[in-house]
């Protein structure tokens, strides 16, 4: 009981840290922050990430042999005759290692992996192991009357295998869509601007596909690189008649920028920008966690034991 | 039509804030006018309160859970719907003057909050907002009351003596019967309860949070600020059952702890919104 009490205390104290220093920033950040050598040393301690160090996970385990053991003596009081608030104990008890089990189940065999899937083109899945590819048929958010705030996002996609639908469905934030062990989220949306790039007067067009003020990744750019910007808003002001900002920052001399419309081309200085066209995409998470089912049947079953344990009268 | 919000809100206010007063002042002074004067301004209170939470429930079309503004009011309401429960179950009126306080400085804060009416965002449309949020009002509700209770153990306060002969002189010390301060051994005990009633919804609040950020963001626990300060909190709350039942932590220690965890819960709920951004700051 000791060991759990200080086992709880650490926790608390590790939560306490987690919660109130900012965690998962760029080290550049502790290092300015704490300065060299204590920045240095919290990175390596691994306190700007401390929920996912080895310590943090070895409080857990000794937690859970720790509950094994109370669960163990408690087993052997019901021996002597079943009483209400021991079996509340031992099923609160329980319930929590069965849930600290599937954690470890859903961290080891869990998987969980983000898409943006352009509206209208087909994403292949097998690289990241799924048994199907993607097609985003349809994109669409729907407002409230005010015509300004969003009621809801809704994605309409088809699992394919080769030509084959394995299934075609909708989905939207709170209601995922289920495909045998995997279920797919609504997470995002957004747009991509899509063009092609050349050098003139013989490169090859190079197509791109970026986020709005990304740099365009181009094979053939000798050292200049291209940054793509959307003008306007497409989401208040339609996809069409949309223009494009672009910087071209070459390997020698001086940045150019300039304009250029939706459907049409720009020149600057040997490079030719074509911009086709604004396209939307979804942001979808696709995950596959067998440790799920075990967290939430764990927790029913530690809830109806805390609700046992200390609504029932506790006599020795 | 905003400005019957507005003048609920402010008749809510100041009727608590003068049963507040009156009930402070029976502190000093033995007097059955004054504790029915407290209770006609409570039950006044929580009349305009009750009709400012139905008017915004009309008004929005929905219940009102969703803002920061909102779930200030509800989570005071749920606040003194625990004390009348306890007061009428467990004579505990004389622990009006803190109850009413903190629900006083709760409605104030609310009105210096954003009011407009904001339809749903997307992450929010699902039975799960109602679940989660009652689960933690009732929560919160009982952890504020034990709080107050842990005050007055701690403040040693005790009744003054009723003059003599007073517990039977009929009706006109009627207000004996519900104004007291229980036996410290009572009062610990009622502080248990609370704490008790409160884990145990405190426990519900973070599994149907789980079980609604699974739905929505697919993930059940993120360790976003809000979630990781409600695990604080029962964190704060399980050492203590555990330090009683292995320690025999009773008394002092038990009122510290309700006393403390209630700190927690007031940060998880505001300190958190406010300076530490995240998926929950619904402000």
């Amino acid at each position: 009981m000791v060991g759990v009490f200080a086992s709880l205390s650490v926790i608390l104290a590790v939560v306490l840290f987690g919660s109130l220093v900012p965690q998962g920033m760029p080290a550049e950040i502790y290092l300015e922050r704490y300065g060299e050598l204590a920045g240095r040393l919290f990175l390596t301690l691994g306190m700007d990430d401390i929920f996912r160090t080895r310590g943090f996970a070895l409080i857990g385990i000794v937690l859970f042999m720790q509950m094994a053991v109370c669960t163990w003596r408690r087993l052997r009081l019901l021996r002597s005759g079943v009483r209400l608030w021991i079996a509340g104990s031992v099923m609160l008890h329980v319930g929590l290692m069965i849930f600290m089990a599937s954690v470890g189940i859903s961290l080891w065999w869990g998987r969980t992996v983000m898409v943006e899937a352009p509206e209208g083109k087909s994403i292949s899945m097998a690289g990241q192991g799924f048994p199907f590819d993607l097609r985003l048929e349809k994109f669409s958010i729907e407002y409230y009357a005010d015509q300004r705030s969003v009621q809801q996002y809704r994605s309409e996609i088809s699992l394919l295998q080769g030509d084959k639908v394995l299934k075609r469905g909708s989905l939207e934030v709170n209601e995922p869509l289920e495909f045998q062990s995997i279920k797919i989220f609504q997470m995002s949306y957004g747009w991509l601007a899509e063009g092609t790039v050349r050098r003139l007067p013989d490169g090859v067009p190079e197509s791109f596909s970026v986020h709005s003020g990304d740099w365009v990744p181009w094979s053939g750019s000798q050292g200049d690189q291209l940054r793509v910007a959307v003008m306007s808003d497409p989401d208040k002001i339609g996809a069409t008649g949309t223009a494009a900002a672009f910087m071209l920052v070459p390997a020698a001399g001086a940045r150019r920028t300039g304009v250029v419309m939706a459907g049409e081309k720009a020149v600057s200085g040997n490079v030719e920008i074509r911009f086709e066209r604004l396209r939307r995409y979804s942001g979808l998470q696709f995950k596959e966690d067998p440790g799920v089912a075990g967290i939430f049947g764990g927790l029913v079953l530690a809830l109806c034991g805390l609700v046992l344990r200390y609504t029932t009268p506790e006599r020795v | 039509m905003r400005e019957w919000e507005t003048l609920l809100l402010m008749a809510t206010f100041l009727a608590y804030a003068g049963a507040t007063l009156l009930f402070s002042i029976r502190y000093w002074m033995i007097s059955n006018r004054l504790v029915a004067a407290g209770i006609a301004a409570t039950g006044m209170a929580y009349a305009f309160h009750s009709g400012l939470l139905l008017y915004r429930s009309l008004a929005a079309g929905r219940l009102p859970l969703s803002s920061l503004y909102e779930f200030t009011l509800v989570f005071a309401w749920a606040t003194v719907l625990v004390f009348l429960f306890c007061s009428v179950r467990y004579r505990l009126l004389a622990a009006a003057p803190l109850v009413l306080a903190v629900t006083t400085i709760l409605i104030g804060s609310a009105s210096m909050m954003p009011r407009d009416i904001r339809p749903l965002m997307p992450a929010l449309r699902s039975v799960w907002l109602q679940i989660h949020v009652l689960t933690g009002l009732l929560a919160y509700g009982a952890l504020a009351v034990s709080a107050a209770l842990a005050l007055v153990y701690i403040s040693g306060v005790e009744e003054k003596n009723a003059p003599e002969g007073a517990a039977g002189r009929g009706k006109t010390d009627w207000s004996l019967q519900y104004w007291r301060i229980p036996g410290r051994d009572d009062l610990e005990k009622y502080i248990h309860r609370l704490i008790v009633f409160g884990f145990i919804f405190l426990s519900l609040l973070i599994v149907t949070g789980a079980v609604w950020a699974e739905e929505t963001w697919g993930r059940w626990w993120g360790w976003d600020p809000k979630e990781a300060w409600a695990l604080v909190t029962w964190l704060i709350y399980l050492v203590y059952l555990h330090g009683r039942k292995r320690f025999g932590w009773q008394g002092q220690a038990a009122a510290w702890f309700s006393a403390v965890g209630f700190l927690a819960v007031i940060f998880t709920l505001f300190g958190v919104t406010y300076l530490l951004a995240g998926l929950h700051s619904y402000k």
